[in-house]
């Protein structure tokens, strides 16, 4: 009985399926995650159950950002990259009234982004400062804690 | 043209695709995205009122629907905080406690005044926020910055 050899061929390793894996990792991590472009490094929300998720449409004309004493306890306030102290806070808003103001006259929501550890009164001033140029409709941002 | 030679293909053979640059730049690629990107939080917004520092703060006094929550510091670092309702210190887990009492007492023009020391946290005043909006109060604010 004769068996048949197989012909003597060099064992290859087929990457092709690996680079289809790496591919994969590499859609999930751009979708699933966002390049670090935040306005604030370090910048930490506190953390809440019941706060509203932000709706993709309700994106604010305007944020303003607080952060913590350690980081800047003298210009506390962060708006379009500038940092504030509060009468610098104030003046930046006055200036700004007329260009945020709605087209039916009212002015726009606002944002406030508070590191978790910043202090109550940074966010009161925040808010008088807003009413001050008649900003009523405020929201605080929080990061939604999952159950 | 004399004395010029032309090297031929010697190759006949089928033409190979070259996997290994493409690996390479591939598994670049997957590295920057692991390092340059962050899982992202779901951030999401509490719906606050501003507080009227003048007049209508005043009128609230005259309310009998208002629940006063009073965040108070215990330690010079504002690691923790005292929680009162309505000048009543609030025993065992205070925030647990304060959503009890704020539900019991919620009516449909309860308005809950949050205040505090001005260097509380905003961490804690989050957690009030959570208690208030979980006890269901249909208005909620900020008083004025203690001085």
């Amino acid at each position: 009985m004769l068996l048949k050899q197989a012909p003597q061929k060099r064992p290859e390793i087929n990457i092709i399926p690996m680079v289809d894996i790496v591919f994969q990792l590499i859609i999930f991590f751009l979708v699933a995650t966002q390049v670090k472009k935040q306005e604030i490094t370090g910048l930490q929300l506190p953390i809440a159950k019941t706060p509203e998720e932000i709706k993709k449409d309700e994106t604010p004309p305007l944020i303003i950002n607080i952060v913590r004493p350690e980081i800047d306890k003298a210009r506390p306030y962060i708006v379009m990259g500038n940092r504030f102290d509060l009468e610098g806070l104030k003046r930046f808003l006055r200036n700004r009234k007329k260009s945020l103001e709605l087209t039916d006259g009212t002015m726009p929501i606002l944002r406030i982004r508070a590191d978790r550890d910043s202090q109550f009164k940074e966010v009161q001033n925040a808010l008088i400062a807003c009413r001050d140029i008649e900003i009523w409709k405020i929201r605080l941002s929080a990061i939604k804690k999952k159950d | 043209m004399k004395g010029m030679v032309y090297k031929k293909h010697l190759g006949k053979g089928r033409h190979k695709l070259e996997m290994a640059p493409l690996v390479d730049v591939v598994f670049q690629l997957l590295i920057f995205f692991l390092v340059a990107s962050e899982v992202r939080p779901t951030e999401a917004d509490f719906k606050t009122n501003l507080p009227a520092a003048e007049g209508p703060l005043d009128r609230r006094a005259e309310r009998k629907d208002v629940a006063r929550v009073y965040l108070r510091n215990l330690d010079p670092d504002g690691k923790a905080v005292e929680v009162s309702l309505n000048n009543e210190v609030l025993p065992g887990d205070a925030f647990k406690e304060l959503e009890r009492r704020l539900r019991a007492a919620r009516t449909e023009k309860m308005l809950v005044v949050i205040e505090g020391d001005p260097t509380v946290k905003l961490k804690f005043v989050a957690k009030a926020l959570d208690s208030a909006v979980a006890a269901g109060a249909p208005q909620i604010t900020f008083g004025k910055p203690q001085t």
